[in-house]
Formats: structure tokens, C-alpha cells, sequence
């Protein structure tokens, strides 16, 4: 049985397939990058993992529990955070708000969450702004509340969409080492990422896709040299010359 | 404010309640103060939906005049006592909160209001049609509890001072139920589905359950208050519980001129616009009709014969004012302006923000 | 047969109408992405500038669109310029916060006019008022003919204007992505308050050309801003092609409930539709039929 494994997932939006028979598993542990151009279907996929859409076919199977179709809140609840490319704070609520939000799936009382929440605004770097209006935050800290608050769920896994988007390099670095800890917290990651320098150095298996379809799979350095995606990513041969 | 003076005002605002029918008989005054707690659980009620949860509710007269009717439906065809209805009328709010919540959550932000205020109407045409069972545009008259002066050890009281105590009770009731709330869990959740529902779905929070909740509170709240309406009202009718102006948008008014999402918002709004309301039904309580019998001026004799019949359009205009120049309420703007004046409160005030 | 023949004309004269009261609304959904709760209450305000009109200089009803139309054009550029969009700079908790100020607007509306006309109803008796053409036996309401010509007139004449002009072309895209067009040097606070004066003035052209075969009073604009928001919705929500579907629809749906129904029932089942379009056709009857 597999950690987390989607087989064969289709997705369409009116006539246009946004994931065409996506399959892949992940192992328990691992950094799993899922890598495309923009627009390739990925946030699609964290959208179809999350239930915020359901497939059209194919399943999605977590810690052997078939989790397609189920409400979002739901497969949070089963051990799934993610975070959103469009960051999403609960603008008029404090940070710290927001994270205790999140630890309430877990918690009972206010003292226990609050304290679940303070440990993770802490662990990702936002303890000196804890009381701070999460809507006023730098682009940088928003990023980091959404990993707050999708860590203080408690997940064993944990979706990253385009975390380092718009970062400059210091920034980058922060956050590729933010990940690494959570990682080696024991927490399992699926990243989504279109910069392929970053995601390259931290997962152990990336998955690229093109059009809602995949292109290939495998270690960085192998994904890194494969024709397609070089393609995928540079246009066609000829489109590039001319 | 520091949490000290706060505790130490809301002390001596509670004793000052609580002693005021000893000092003061005039029944004008009660009968304004009852209203104004009446509000208060109303306001409360709306605020709960619209200002936590971010649903906003465009018809709570439909809550409100079904806790109404209960009431006065009760006495008429099984002849219980009205009082029954404070309880039961928020129970049968809640049974009508229920499958509509439930069908109508689906939609969001400026649809479900459109959907509130469609039950809103539903419920007046119900009322209004459904003759055999509620006598229609008729309305329900029943005998009230207190209509005498009450003579006690303290003195002879006013017939009022029962509903008072009541209405206050009532009002300090919702209000513990907003803090107990906002404290909780719930409150946390409710704030969360307010500011991004999608957002709240991540974070493992089943938002239609929550909302649920919190409308079934809302309707619970504006329930009772419809039950206490008919007892203290002793009439009734389908223009007047189930009004689209002068139950609905005023719960929308006290809520907004009070400060939406704050805990004391609708109290002060509800003290407020009782005022106003007030003001305009009796023509500035009587100020303009002496003035006109003064002065003879034509204008004022003009502005005398109409300020009552114009109370529809003061609200309509209130609204555009209040929504234009001050959308966050007394409350909610008092903050900002307190924080200009002292820096040490921006803290204060930023922690207020999410509590 | 006749008689369901007769209800398929009237129900689809009055749809022409329909038709324009919705292509406003739905003009400004659109565009501002609200739902203008006082459309039924502009449109009122037409009917009695007409009533006016004839009732003081016996103006007829058809010549005084060119009053009404740029007045409610105007009020209803102001109304967007001086009270909706300004709420897009203030930061508040209160949610749908434009929608209430429409219905705080709709509100003053109604109790404005009843201020200067009274609740009374009021109608205008024009020459033509009852004149019917008869074909075979079918009869067609003479004004409710010129109505559904001049409605057609004018919604070719917006088609035109939102294609072929340039204002038009900016209402189109700031309908379609507003940040975008305000990044492609559209001025927003022209174009919706253009827009809103654009949806305004149809509803006006529409309560004016329903003055010879209706009647007035002020709480008229209520059950037309639900009308207007059934239409919308019906014609999926801000295409402009589908309120003219949408309007015809809700036309034959009421000459259908009228005829074979009754009118006592008339705002129960209002609201009926109302509630059931709002649950189950979110995406208007494109969702279903697939056009």
C-alpha cells in the first residue's frame, strides 16, 4: 500500500482536459516536486487532491483510504494541508488568529491551540509578528502563514503551491530551508513549482507535466535532461530559434 | 480600553439598568428602553451572521415574526399562556432557519442575502394568506400579562417594569452569548468563513456545518425576541413583525450604525436607532409641534406633518449615509479614532481586532 | 388553442420589455459584479417623470423617453459616482457592503416619490391605450407592439454601441477582467458609472413604455427589481444575449401563470421562481440547454 498515490486523473473544463490521465505515488517522507510551465494543470491537480474539484475519472488514494470526492474540510481532517499560489490570509485576523484557526482541527480547547499555534508561528520564522493583521503582512510572511496554517492542521502531508513565487534569492533560500525542516519533521511534501532551479535541489522525485499531461518522471538530474521538458519549457526547437 | 475601566463601565452601566424603574416611572421612558433592549437581542442576532460569519442577512423579520407568531398562535388555538412563545418561538425560528440554511448555503455572499430577503417575503405572504390559521392581515390580539401599576415594597412601579427587566435580561443574555462565542472555537471558525471560505475548507473547517450554526443562533436569538414582541406588544400583524423595513433594515441599521462585528456594536446601535426611530414617529419627541404652535412658521408645520409619515425615508437614507460615511459604526470607527488620539492604544486595538 | 396562442403573443410582447429591464440589470452586474437591488425603483421613477409629463402637459408617453431616459441615465451615473464607487476605497468588515447602500437607495427612492404622488395609483390613458390589431383571432395590445419594436431598436442600438465604440469596448472588458482593463488604461470610475447610467436609462425606457397599458405607484420598483434579478439570473449572469432569453422566458412564464393559474396567486409565485432560479439555475438556462 502507498503513502499517496493518484491514478489516472482526468479533468476537464468545458471541452479542455486540465489534467489528462495524470498517475503517480508518493513515498512517505519523500519531497515530491510536480513541475510544468504556467498554466500545465498543476494547481489543478492540488485543487483535485484538496477537493475543492472533483475528477472526472481516475481515483486518489491517501494511506490507502480513497479520498476523491470527499469534502475538503474533510480530507484535512484525514491529513492533507495545503497551501494556496494565491495566498489567501484571513486578512482582518491576526497572525497568530490565523494559525490558532488551524490548530483548532486538532485542539480543544483555546489554550491548547493557542499553544499549538505559537509553537508553528515560531518554527516558520513569524514569531516576532504573531499580532500583527495577517492583511498587512509582506508578501514573503504571507507565504509563510500559509505554511503556518496549513502545518498547524497537523498534515502528514502537506501541498506547497509555488511557495517561491516572487521571491528574491535571500528569500528563496529561507524558504527552501523552511521546507527542508518540515520535511525532516516528519512531514511528507508534494511542492509545486515552475522555477526549476529551486525544486531541483530539494526533491528527491519530480514529475513534470505539459498541458495537463505527463511528460515524465524521475530524479532531478534525470528530469532536468529529458527532451520534453526541456521543450516544455524553452517552446519547441524551432520556436526558440525563430 | 483597558480591560479594567471596561469591566468597571459595564459594572455601572448594569447597576444603572437594573436600578433605573425605581427611580424613573415615566412609562414614555421604559417603553423606549424595553424597544431598545428588544434591539439589542436583534442586533446581536444579525450581527452574529452578517458581522462574524460575513453572511448578511437581509431578512430577519422572517425569524423574528415566526418567534412572533409562535407566540401569539399559541394563545389563539391552544391557549397557552404567550409566554410560552419566548422559548418556543426560538424554537420554531430555528425550524425554519434549518432547511433554509440548508438549501440556501449553498449560494454565497449577495445571493444568499437576495435568498434571506425572499424568505422575508415568503413569510408575510404565508402570514397574510393562510387566514384559517394566523387570521390574516387581521392580525393576533392577546391579553398582556401587565397592565397595571404594580404596587411592591419599593413603591408603585410602573406596568412596564416587568417587560423591562425582561427585555434587559434578554438583551445581557445575547450579549454573553456573542462573547461566549467569539471566545470559542466557534468564534474562531465563524471569523474564519467570514474572511475567506475557501481559505476556512483548507483549514479543515466544514464551513456549511459552522454556518449552520451560527444562522440557527441568529434565528434562535431573533426568535425569542419576536416571542417577547407579541407579549409586550399585546398585537400583532404581518406588516409589523414580518416588515421588511422597520424589522429588517433596522436590524441592518443597528447592526452597522452600532459597528458590525463587534461585540457591544449592536447595543449601542440598538439604543441609537431606537432614538432616531423614535424621533421621527413623534416629530423630534414632540419638539416640532410645539415649535409649529410657537412660531406658526409654515415650514415647520410643513416638516411637522410629514416627519412621521417620512420615517421610511430617513431609513433609506440612513443607510445610504451610514454605509457611505461610517461603515464600520460607532464602535468599530471609535477604535480608529481613540487610536489617532493615543498611540499606546494601536496594540489594544489591533488585539481587539482578533479576538 | 386560440387561447394558448394568445398567451404565447402577450407573454412574448411583455418578454421584449423584460428583456430591456434585464439587459440593464445585467449590464451592471456585469461590470461592477453587484446586483443593483434599487433597478425596479429606477425604473419607477421613470414612470412617474412620464406620468408627470402627461399628466401636467399631456406629453405622450412615447415622446417623453427623451425626458425620462437621460434623466435616470444621469441619476444613475450619479448614483454610481457618488455612492458605489466610492465604497471600493473603504475598508470595512461589512460584507456586500455596495449591495445594501442600492437597497438603502431603492428604499429612498420609493419614499421620495410617495412623498410628491401619494400612495395612489396612478395610470395615463392615451388614445391608444386599449387598441388592439387582430390577427385572425389573436389580438396584439397596439402599445405593447410599438413597446416590443422599440425595445428591439434600442438593444440593437446598445449591441452596436458596446462593439463598435470604444467606451463600449472598455464596458466589455472591464466586464470581462477588470484589474486587467485598469492596467490596460481603462478609467473604471468613468466606465462603471457610465454603465451603471447605461443599465439605469434602459429600465427607464422600459417603466415609460409600460406606462399606457400599466399602472403606478410607488411600491412598483419592488417586485421589478426581483423581476429584473429573475431575468438576470434565467439569462446566466451578465451576458447581455441571455437577458434578452431571459426576459422573454419570464414573459411567457407569467402570461402562462395569468391565464391558466390565476392572478391571485401573482406574488406567491414570484417569489416562487425567484427562489427557485436563485437555488438551481446559478448559471442561467445555458447550464441546462447548453447554448
Amino acid at each position: 500500500m502507498s503513502f499517496f498515490k493518484v491514478e489516472s486523473v482526468v479533468k476537464r473544463f468545458g471541452g479542455l482536459a486540465a489534467v489528462d490521465n495524470v498517475s503517480f505515488e508518493v513515498e512517505k517522507g519523500d519531497i515530491f516536486g510536480l513541475i510544468g510551465p504556467n498554466g500545465s494543470g498543476k494547481t489543478t491537480i492540488f485543487n483535485l487532491i484538496s477537493g475543492f474539484i472533483k475528477p472526472d475519472s481516475g481515483s486518489i488514494n491517501f494511506k490507502g483510504r480513497r479520498i476523491d470526492g470527499l469534502k475538503t474540510h474533510k480530507i484535512c481532517h484525514l491529513g492533507i494541508g495545503r497551501t494556496f499560489q494565491v495566498v489567501k490570509p484571513l486578512k482582518r485576523m491576526t497572525v497568530l488568529d490565523n494559525v490558532m484557526a488551524a490548530a483548532y482541527r486538532r485542539a480543544n480547547t483555546k489554550n491548547h491551540a493557542r499553544s499549538i499555534a505559537m509553537e508553528t508561528v515560531e518554527f516558520c520564522g513569524l514569531g516576532g509578528r504573531a499580532d500583527h493583521l495577517s492583511g498587512k503582512l509582506t508578501l514573503g510572511d504571507r507565504k509563510r502563514l500559509e505554511i503556518a496554517r496549513a502545518l498547524a492542521t497537523g498534515p502528514e502531508l502537506l501541498l506547497l503551491d509555488e511557495t517561491f513565487a516572487g521571491f528574491n534569492p535571500t528569500e528563496v533560500n529561507e524558504a527552501i530551508k523552511l521546507v527542508e525542516k518540515i520535511n525532516s519533521s516528519g512531514v511528507t511534501i508534494i511542492i509545486v513549482e515552475h522555477i526549476m532551479k529551486v525544486i531541483m535541489s530539494i526533491s528527491g522525485t519530480i514529475h513534470a507535466i505539459n498541458f495537463g499531461k505527463t511528460i515524465t518522471q524521475g530524479t532531478p538530474a534525470d528530469v532536468a535532461a529529458h527532451r520534453g521538458v526541456i521543450e516544455a519549457y524553452l517552446g519547441e526547437p524551432g520556436d526558440a530559434q525563430g | 480600553m483597558d480591560p479594567g475601566v471596561k469591566k468597571t463601565a459595564i459594572f455601572a452601566l448594569l447597576v444603572l439598568f437594573v436600578s433605573a424603574p425605581l427611580f424613573v416611572k415615566n412609562d414614555y421612558f421604559l417603553h423606549l428602553m424595553i424597544l431598545a433592549f428588544m434591539w439589542v437581542v436583534i442586533g446581536s442576532a444579525w450581527n452574529l451572521l452578517a458581522g462574524y460569519t460575513g453572511q448578511v442577512l437581509f431578512g430577519v423579520a422572517a425569524f423574528f415574526g415566526t418567534g412572533a407568531y409562535t407566540s401569539g398562535l399559541l394563545v389563539n388555538h391552544l391557549g397557552w399562556s404567550a409566554w410560552w412563545g419566548l422559548p418556543l418561538g426560538g424554537v420554531t425560528a430555528v425550524i425554519l432557519a434549518f432547511p433554509f440554511g440548508w438549501i440556501c448555503f449553498r449560494l454565497r455572499g449577495a445571493y444568499f442575502a437576495l435568498a434571506t430577503l425572499a424568505l422575508n417575503e415568503v413569510m408575510r405572504h404565508v402570514a397574510t394568506i393562510w387566514e384559517s390559521l394566523t387570521d390574516g392581515m387581521a392580525g393576533i390580539m392577546i391579553l398582556q400579562t401587565f397592565y397595571a401599576p404594580i404596587t411592591t415594597p419599593l413603591g408603585i412601579l410602573s406596568s412596564k417594569t416587568p417587560y423591562y427587566f425582561i427585555s434587559f435580561v434578554m438583551a445581557a443574555l445575547s450579549i454573553a452569548c456573542v462573547i461566549l462565542v467569539t471566545r470559542s472555537k466557534l468564534g474562531y471558525y465563524l471569523l474564519s468563513i467570514r474572511e475567506d471560505q475557501d481559505a476556512a475548507e483548507s483549514l479543515g473547517i466544514n464551513t456549511r456545518l459552522y454556518k449552520m450554526i451560527s444562522l440557527s443562533v441568529t434565528a434562535a436569538l431573533s426568535g425569542v425576541a419576536g416571542g417577547f414582541f407579541t407579549n409586550y406588544m399585546g398585537f400583532i400583524d404581518p406588516e409589523t413583525v414580518f416588515s421588511l423595513h422597520d424589522i429588517s433594515i433596522m436590524a441592518i441599521l443597528v447592526g452597522i450604525v452600532g459597528g458590525v462585528g463587534t461585540v457591544y456594536g449592536p447595543a449601542v446601535g440598538a439604543f441609537i436607532m431606537v432614538i432616531v426611530q423614535e424621533m421621527f414617529r413623534t416629530g423630534v419627541f414632540g419638539l416640532l409641534s410645539s415649535l409649529a404652535e410657537g412660531t406658526g412658521s409654515g415650514a415647520i408645520i410643513t416638516l411637522e406633518k410629514h416627519i412621521s409619515s417620512a420615517h421610511v425615508l430617513m431609513f433609506g437614507i440612513l443607510v445610504v449615509l451610514v454605509i457611505r460615511f461610517m461603515p464600520n459604526g460607532v464602535v468599530g470607527d471609535w477604535g480608529k479614532v481613540a487610536a489617532l488620539v493615543t498611540p499606546c492604544r494601536r496594540a489594544n486595538m489591533r488585539q481587539e481586532a482578533g479576538e | 388553442m386560440e387561447l394558448l396562442l394568445q398567451t404565447l403573443v402577450s407573454g412574448f410582447l411583455k418578454g421584449g420589455l423584460y428583456a430591456l429591464i434585464g439587459i440593464g440589470m445585467t449590464l451592471i452586474m456585469g461590470v461592477m459584479g453587484i446586483i443593483n437591488l434599487a433597478h425596479g425603483q429606477l425604473m419607477m421613477v421613470s414612470m412617474y417623470i412620464t406620468y408627470s409629463l402627461f399628466a401636467l402637459f399631456g406629453v405622450d408617453p412615447y415622446v417623453s423617453l427623451a425626458v425620462s431616459v437621460p434623466a435616470i441615465f444621469i441619476l444613475g451615473v450619479a448614483i454610481q459616482k457618488f455612492f458605489l464607487n466610492p465604497l471600493m476605497k473603504i475598508d470595512t468588515i461589512l460584507p456586500e457592503n455596495q449591495v445594501l447602500m442600492t437597497v438603502g437607495i431603492g428604499m429612498a427612492l420609493t419614499e421620495i416619490m410617495r412623498f410628491i404622488f401619494t400612495s395612489d395609483y396612478k395610470s395615463i390613458q392615451t388614445s391608444y391605450s386599449k387598441t388592439t390589431l387582430l390577427m385572425g383571432n389573436i389580438s396584439f395590445s397596439l402599445p405593447l407592439l410599438i413597446d416590443f419594436f422599440i425595445a428591439v431598436i434600442l438593444t440593437g442600438a446598445l449591441f452596436y454601441f458596446l462593439k463598435h465604440t470604444d467606451t463600449g469596448r472598455s464596458i466589455r472588458a472591464t466586464a470581462q477582467d477588470r484589474d486587467a482593463a485598469i492596467l490596460m488604461g481603462v478609467n473604471a470610475e468613468r466606465i462603471t458609472s457610465i454603465t451603471f447610467g447605461l443599465g439605469a436609462g434602459l429600465v427607464a425606457a422600459a417603466g415609460t413604455m409600460l406606462m399606457p397599458v400599466f399602472y403606478l405607484f410607488p411600491d412598483i420598483g419592488g417586485p421589478f427589481t426581483r423581476k429584473a434579478f429573475v431575468i438576470c439570473i434565467l439569462g446566466g449572469l451578465g451576458s447581455s444575449v441571455g437577458a434578452i432569453f431571459g426576459g422573454i422566458t419570464l414573459g411567457l412564464v407569467e402570461a402562462f401563470g395569468a391565464t391558466y393559474i390565476g392572478m391571485e396567486f401573482a406574488d406567491m409565485i414570484g417569489l416562487i421562481i425567484f427562489f427557485l432560479v436563485l437555488l438551481v439555475l446559478p448559471g442561467g438556462l445555458k447550464r441546462i440547454t447548453g447554448m
